[in-house]
């Protein structure tokens, strides 16, 4: 159905969450390498 | 849609073209802003690594976590697109997109997991980070110009009952045309609401607010003026006072659509100017 309720969200607000969530596991996996590198240092050879 | 309005499904089309990336509501913007500048800054901190090899096991639950993400995303899209058949071609290209982006960035986040001190790995994977988001900005976009085009419906459906109030021939179909008006008038005051809310160029902002105030003050005005249009049609007066509503309304019904589809930046209004001294 194309009809919307007043308490139906958007199509943006429903990809809005999951949108977030890539975002989030994307940076959390760039931003890998600093623990990676703050253990080379914590760990000297 | 715009991309090829020739075979559009359906009686609306949007004049968007959705290969364009400009974003005109906050709501997009809040969830993409973030993402783009964080995006870019990892990209600009890239540079050689003469850091000591390493293997984690962390970093693959990273990767998993962004490819369970990323197949939640599409799930999501694939639903709103069967929702709404007049945009499914396009929204299951752009979903399309973001597949094939996420297998990308799969591999090349398994390859940074197995070495997560490889800055060429790291590389590769942000780059392939880049393009899986400039896929997903692509989605929520036609997932904008969908929620335009649930707008643009209520309007034709306004459009249709105000007509259907102009050639009303008795008080019963008047009151019945003027029931039907008032249902669809109520959807299209929520959808333009919370539209104007979520614009970001206030001079739209304020347009649409003009245009839903001339709706809100002519509606009533309609009602009466054709109930004694339909009691006294001989009456010119009458015809004329019923008229001059059903254009009010038909030109904020017109400016609503205008707005909801314009692109680029707004034009500053003659009065927005300075004022000079004779």
């Amino acid at each position: 159905s194309t009809q919307i309720q007043p308490d139906q969200p958007t199509a943006v607000q429903r990809l809005s969450e999951p949108s977030q969530m890539l975002k989030h596991a994307v940076v959390n996996l760039i931003n890998y390498q600093d623990d990676a590198d703050l253990a080379t240092r914590a760990i000297p050879e | 849609m715009s991309s090829n309005p020739a075979s559009n499904q359906g009686y609306l089309q949007i004049r968007w073209n959705p290969k364009n990336l400009e974003i005109r509501t906050k709501s997009v913007e809040k969830t993409l802003e973030p993402l783009v500048t964080q995006v870019t800054t990892l990209v600009n901190q890239n540079g050689p690594s003469n850091r000591k090899k390493g293997r984690s096991k962390k970093a693959h639950v990273l990767s998993a976590a962004v490819k369970k993400a990323t197949e939640n995303f599409i799930i999501q899209g694939e639903q709103i697109a069967h929702e709404y058949p007049e945009v499914e071609d396009d929204m299951l290209a752009a979903i399309d997109e973001v597949r094939k982006t996420g297998e990308t960035m799969d591999d090349a986040s398994q390859e940074f997991a197995a070495d997560p001190c490889s800055s060429a790995k790291r590389g590769a994977m942000v780059r392939a980070a880049r393009a899986l988001l400039s896929a997903v900005t692509r989605l929520l976009i036609l997932a904008d110009m969908v929620d335009v085009h649930l707008l643009l419906k209520s309007l034709h459906s306004v459009e249709g009952d105000l007509e259907g109030i102009k050639n009303a021939t008795s008080q019963q179909e008047l009151m019945d045309r003027f029931r039907d008006f008032g249902e669809s008038m109520a959807e299209l005051a929520d959808l333009a609401a919370r539209r104007q809310a979520d614009l970001k160029d206030p001079r739209r902002q304020e347009e649409l607010a003009a245009a839903r105030a001339t709706l809100k003050k002519n509606s009533m005005m309609l009602l009466t003026a054709s109930k004694v249009y339909v009691r006294h049609p001989e009456l010119a007066a009458a015809r004329s006072n019923r008229d001059y509503a059903y254009k009010q309304l038909c030109d904020a019904v017109n400016a609503i659509s205008d707005v909801a589809q314009a692109s680029g930046q707004s034009e500053a209004h003659p009065y927005e100017g300075q004022g000079e001294l004779a």
